[in-house]
Parts: C-alpha cells; sequence; structure tokens
C-alpha cells in the first residue's frame, strides 16, 4: 500500500507513519454486511486496514438500498458479498478483501474467526450475535458489537481477554426469543442511522489497532442520531451471564442458536427440516406476485400468486406443498387460512423466497 | 422517598410516549420497576436491562434524589 495516499490521516499525531503501518498489518473481520456492515466495511478498506473478511449469507433486495449504500437498484436480486468485495476492491485495491459466503453457525465461527484480530458484528438477529458473542467469549477474540433501532444505536468493545471477560450476555444474559424482541422489519431503521452508528464500530476498531485507550472497552453507547443525546454505561460482571452461555468449545458446540426460532410447527417448516424431503416428496409454490424480486427461475418452483391459487391445485396431488413469500409471512397467513379447505398437506417456507435460495445453493 | 428521572430506549420509549420521565416517591429500583410495568403494562412483556447513573445494575438498589435510572432493551437490527 501506498503511505503517500494515507497522508491526510498520518499527519494526525494519534496515527502517524507508525500507526498507519499498524492499519496496514491489522486483520480485521465484519460479519454481516447490511446497514453497519456496509459503512464499517468501506471506513476500513478507506483506512487502509490491510486485511478485510467480509461475512454474509444473503442476497441484495430493494428494501436494502436505502441504507446498504455499497449496493445499486441494478444489484438487486445478486449476492451481496460478491458485489461488497468488487465494490470495495474499488475503494483501495491493495486491501485484501476475503469474502465468506457463510451462514455463521457454531460448527464454523471458530475456524473462521482464528484469522482474524478484531470482529465486529454488524448482524441483524440475535441468533448470529449470542454465537458471536459467545465464540468469541471462548476464544478471547476481541469483539465490536454494534445494533441499531429505529434512530438509536448500541456499540460496545467486548476486550474478553481481559480477566473478567465482560461480554454481551453481562447486559442481556439470556437470547431472546423471536416473540419477545422486533428487528428492522418491523420497527424500522434509518439509514442515515445505521451510517452512524456503523461508523462509530469502525472507529472503535481503528482505535483498537492503534493502541488508543480511548475505546468503549466494557461500556454500552447507546446513541440517539434523532436528538444526539448519548449515554455510556459502565459495564459490570452479571452473576446471571454464564448460567446460559457455553463455558467449553465442546459445549458450544452443541449449544443450539436457532432454538429460539418460534416455528409454528403445524403450519411451518424451516430449511434444515426441509432438507429431509427429497425433490420428489414436495412441490414448492411461490405466491409472490409475479413481478416480485428476485425471481426465481427454475422447473421446481411453481409461480402462482396467491388470488389465483385455487384448492384443486392444493390437492391435485399427494406431494407436501411448500408455500412460499418474500418474507414468509404472507405464505404463514395462507397457510394457516386455507389449511381446512385442503387435503393438509400444505407448509409455509420459514424465512421465506432467501431461505429457499440457500435451499438451492445447497443442492 | 426519591424523585429519579428514568430514561427510556428503544421500544420502552414509545410505550411511554417519552424518551424520559420524572418519578416520586420511590425507594429502591425494584418498586420503580414495579411502579413502571402498572403503570406501562407493555413493558411486562419486554426483556431490558437496568442501569443507575450510567452503572450496569443487576440487584435492586436504595435510589438517591436525582439519581437517573436508564432501562434498555436489547437491539437486534444491522
Amino acid at each position: 500500500m501506498q503511505l503517500e495516499n494515507f497522508n491526510r490521516q498520518i499527519l494526525l499525531s494519534e496515527i502517524g507513519i507508525d500507526g498507519q503501518l499498524k492499519l496496514f498489518k491489522a486483520k480485521i473481520l465484519v460479519i454481516g454486511m447490511g446497514g453497519l456492515g456496509c459503512p464499517v466495511a468501506q471506513s476500513l478498506v478507506a483506512a487502509g486496514i490491510g486485511t478485510i473478511g467480509i461475512v454474509d449469507y444473503d442476497i441484495i433486495e430493494a428494501s436494502n438500498l436505502h441504507r446498504q449504500m455499497l449496493y445499486y437498484s441494478d444489484d438487486v436480486g445478486k449476492r451481496k458479498i460478491d458485489v461488497a468485495k468488487k465494490r470495495l476492491q474499488k475503494i483501495n485495491s491493495d486491501v485484501r478483501i476475503i469474502a465468506h459466503y457463510l451462514k455463521i453457525c457454531t460448527e464454523n465461527i471458530l475456524q473462521l474467526i482464528d484469522n482474524y484480530d478484531i470482529v465486529i458484528d454488524c448482524t441483524d438477529n440475535f441468533n448470529t450475535k449470542y454465537c458471536i458473542n459467545d465464540a468469541c467469549y471462548l476464544t478471547n477474540k476481541t469483539l465490536i458489537y454494534g445494533s441499531v433501532s429505529q434512530f438509536s444505536g448500541q456499540i460496545a468493545v467486548f476486550f474478553v481477554n481481559s480477566d473478567d471477560k465482560i461480554n454481551y450476555r453481562d447486559i442481556f444474559p439470556k437470547q431472546p426469543s423471536e416473540s419477545e424482541i422486533c428487528n428492522c422489519n418491523e420497527l424500522g431503521v434509518m439509514g442515515t442511522s445505521c451510517q452512524i452508528i456503523g461508523n462509530f464500530q469502525a472507529m472503535e476498531a481503528i482505535k483498537i489497532v492503534l493502541g488508543n485507550e480511548s475505546v468503549l472497552n466494557n461500556k454500552l453507547l447507546i446513541y440517539n442520531t434523532m436528538n444526539y443525546n448519548q449515554n455510556v454505561i459502565d459495564l459490570q460482571k452479571n452473576p446471571n451471564s454464564t448460567i446460559f452461555q457455553p463455558q467449553s468449545i465442546k459445549s458450544f458446540l452443541n449449544h443450539n442458536y436457532q432454538s429460539n426460532k418460534n416455528l409454528n410447527r403445524q403450519f411451518e417448516i424451516d430449511i434444515n427440516e426441509l432438507n429431509n424431503y427429497s425433490l420428489d416428496e414436495i412441490q414448492i409454490i411461490d405466491i409472490r406476485e409475479l413481478d416480485e424480486i428476485p425471481i426465481i427461475n427454475n422447473d421446481i418452483v411453481k409461480k402462482i400468486p396467491q388470488n389465483i391459487l385455487d384448492n384443486d391445485t392444493l390437492n391435485s396431488n399427494d406431494k407436501v406443498k411448500i408455500i412460499v413469500c418474500q418474507s414468509g409471512k404472507r405464505s404463514f397467513e395462507f397457510v394457516k387460512n386455507n389449511y381446512q379447505k385442503t387435503n393438509r398437506k400444505m407448509l409455509s417456507l420459514y424465512g421465506g423466497i432467501n431461505e429457499l435460495i440457500h435451499y438451492f445453493d445447497g443442492k | 422517598m426519591a424523585t429519579v428521572k428514568v430514561l427510556l430506549f428503544g421500544k420502552l420509549a414509545d410505550y411511554a410516549g417519552n424518551e424520559s420521565i420524572m418519578i416520586d416517591g420511590v425507594e429502591n429500583s425494584s418498586l420503580l420497576i414495579e411502579n413502571l410495568e402498572f403503570k406501562f403494562p407493555k413493558f411486562k412483556n419486554n426483556i431490558y436491562s437496568i442501569a443507575i447513573n450510567n452503572k450496569l445494575v443487576f440487584d435492586s438498589l436504595k435510589l438517591e434524589n436525582g439519581d437517573v435510572v436508564a432501562l434498555m432493551p436489547p437491539f437486534s437490527g444491522g
């Protein structure tokens, strides 16, 4: 990398040439390339972090574009990880960008984080957040946590190599079930708030690499981007934190972070259970309107918008009908409302079209 | 009996219609929470942690005039 390209930040006494060389050598993993991950990765690449891993398993949707500014409107339907890598590499071709097309789970995270100095949590769900937190806790990996909701964000740094190993479970010991929380899909989130909170996370990463002492170590910053109110909460060891937390690699590998999925077994199926069926045993029906993207083009999926899907089609053969919509909500309502009128061999795919794309990826 | 300022975040602020409220005549933090959950029954269905004067707390503590109590739900958006 060319030192002169970073002249404006090298001029800062807190950075200088030594600091810039530290940034060149740093290896940082950004998990989740959504509203937080995009600004985090953009700022870290621009700052000259030498190696940046990016992790995601989603495709770009039109509803992402207001806050995920690495992606353009003609990217809808593409894998986030591919587009993000291409755009980030254009910011600085000397930065080593490693794209991990992965759904984070206990089986893959330990090996993944082993290659990096710092992990930045930019994910959008508690299943993954608790999995990342516990993996970093067990392996003494520095974690920069971040989350947004509406106009506000939470950021914390857990230097879990410290003696007390304060981590996210000291604030919230038990992983909430989906019914106990709302995410961006329901509560809404402002794109500019994601940019601000994401850049706070990137700033923490840069300060940690530089060895700067003013990081949010064992502190939780709650920042409201609407009125600029902020609170910095001093964290301390919660006596209940270890009750729900795996304390060994073995128990971590056996821990089920998906267990809080609120699956209605009568009407819903998830992708893991779907894999137990052979393709001969199921008929997948996409009940979205025909212009909804991403469009799945293969012979396996029938596209019948819900207003024209009739009971004759649903009862036409003995196959289990897997009903799919964008998010899994419309299909759930459809199955619930039509279950009694049919041969009762239909299930709504939990998570909707994104999950279906992953299902075909695995085939 | 103390008068304290309560800071509410996320959905809790939506339920209360305000990000900060003053509460009179409370003795300790568990009675304060009881009082708030009575006033705003939806609080009961939510997970949140508590900080007093910007320090995370787990037990019920005696409250003094002017204390600031924050009720912080977890955020999961990203």
